[in-house]
């Protein structure tokens, strides 16, 4: 179970300390891999790709942990709208995340298939 | 989905632009200053694109509310994950650990302080009507209530030890904390710091002098404790019943208050200012001293100590309070009431607050020792 304590996060640098901001922090850097966006685009592009819409403030407070540990970058404001861009660390962390997310789907998928048979 | 999903109120829309920027504004203040001046202009436009595509959206304001005062309390070193710091920025991570510490050390302090107050202010009651009922507590050793006679004595005792204890670990910690104020003051680090310090400083040295000279001045005001002139605990008891005379049920009875004396009505209106001053003053001075780790490190630990003692304190009071006056009934020194549930519901998020605080402030401590 992934520890609630915000502060660990900064400890293995991935999404591990998250909390209940894990959600919407892979659903940015998600999105943020086709690119920077600024806040508003961000929000469209999670609904549009996971028809999930990130509420204002859930955005900005997994904003700023992403950007804490590094995992985004701000750029420079365009028109008073900051674009953030996904980082290195980020992509890592994304994909680490993303694969062990995959596992856990194939094997549920998988003993579904086994025990349930298919839809 | 209407046509502005994908596009953002423009020229035309200036009225509604004008309201969705208003209502952005008010949600904005739900944050700390800190957090506003950093996100503020593009959490703005975040905002007033969202309003104009949704304008009522109740979800909205709950999410708004609740991050904001989570943003607040990371602000008060309460919670984790504060300000970003650039990645790579590795002096503005080591000031932003600093800032952090400080905050959860100020807010340590102030969550001490107000449990020093309101508990001494229990304490000082009950041993003020403990003595002054002396004779009838006496008597009632002969009585079949002896045993509850012994935990009355161990309560009223037990909080003497502790309160005793909490304002030794309160001295302990504020000298550090002043010699550092004190050689900022001769040698600030950056400029504006002695101003930053020295304007706190007067306002704690203003109201610890009208506590000294209207505590003393008030304190054998009463007949309970115009007996008490031993210095310890009894004078000490007399002094904190005067200091903390605003903690009381007579304000929820105005004609009983209208009889009192005009000084000592007064003074009911000033010490609570005066102690609300002393607070802030000390939360200004830790959030500005700009503490070394060292000195940091062992303030960080002296309030593990303090919650400790406040864990003990609130032990013993509770059972006087829901175990042995419940017993004792019309014979119990301390008239138990409405006051001194809400008084004891204070202590309790004191402790609570002290402990986070202090959970935070060496996790913080220990993160810039690594």
């Amino acid at each position: 179970m992934p520890k609630r304590d915000a502060g660990r996060a900064g400890d293995d640098g991935g999404l591990a300390g998250f909390g209940r901001y894990a959600g919407p922090a892979t659903l940015i850097l998600s999105s943020l891999a086709d690119g920077a966006k600024h806040g508003y685009a961000l929000t469209k592009d999670v609904e549009e790709f996971a028809g999930v819409r990130l509420a204002p403030g859930t955005l900005y407070e997994a904003l700023g942990r992403l950007e804490s540990q590094g995992l985004i970058e701000a750029l420079e404001p365009e028109d008073r709208k900051r674009p953030y861009r996904l980082t290195a660390a980020g992509a890592t962390a994304l994909r680490a995340h993303l694969d062990a997310q995959r596992r856990a789907t194939e094997t549920g998928l998988r003993r579904l298939a086994a025990n349930w048979g298919t839809a | 989905m209407n046509g502005r999903a994908s596009e953002p109120a423009g020229p035309d829309d200036a009225v509604g632009n004008a309201a969705a920027r208003r209502r952005a504004a008010e949600l904005l203040l739900w944050y700390p200053r800190a957090w506003r001046d950093r996100y503020g202009e593009e959490f703005t436009e975040l905002l007033v694109s969202d309003i104009a595509e949704r304008p009522h959206a109740p979800g909205r304001t709950v999410d708004i509310v609740g991050n904001g005062l989570r943003a607040r309390l990371a602000d008060l070193g309460l919670a984790g994950f504060p300000l970003a710091v650039p990645c790579g920025d590795a002096a503005g991570v080591t000031a932003a650990r600093g800032w952090r510490a400080a905050a959860s050390l100020a807010s340590l302090a102030a969550a001490s302080a107000v449990f020093l107050v309101v508990g001494a202010a229990q304490w000082s009651d009950l041993l003020n009507a403990w003595v002054w009922t002396g004779e009838g507590t006496r008597a009632r050793v002969r009585l079949p209530f002896s045993p509850l006679y012994a935990a009355e004595r161990t309560a009223v005792l037990g909080t003497t030890v502790v309160i005793l204890a909490f304002l030794a670990l309160a001295v302990l910690a504020a000298m550090p904390v002043l010699a550092t104020v004190a050689a900022r003051l001769v040698a600030p680090r950056f400029a504006g710091q002695r101003g930053l310090l020295a304007r706190p400083a007067v306002a704690l040295t203003g109201a610890l002098t009208v506590l000294v000279i209207g505590g003393r001045a008030l304190e054998n005001n009463w007949t309970g404790t115009g007996g008490l002139h031993s210095p310890v605990p009894g004078g000490l008891a007399a002094y904190i019943w005067a200091v903390t005379l605003f903690v009381t049920a007579y304000w929820a009875h105005p004609a009983l208050l209208a009889g009192f004396p005009a000084a000592e009505l007064n003074w009911m209106m000033l010490c609570p200012l005066a102690l609300a001053t002393a607070v802030a003053s000390v939360i200004l001075l830790v959030r500005r001293a700009g503490l070394s780790p060292r000195v940091a490190t062992f303030e960080a630990w002296t309030g593990v100590a303090g919650c400790a003692v406040m864990t003990v304190f609130l032990a013993l009071w509770g059972g006087y309070l829901w175990r042995v006056a419940p017993r004792a009934g019309r014979l119990s020194p301390l008239h138990v009431g409405l006051v001194n549930e809400l008084s004891t519901a204070v202590l309790a998020l004191c402790l609570v607050t002290g402990l986070q605080a202090a959970r935070l402030a060496l996790r913080t401590l220990r993160l810039a020792r690594s």
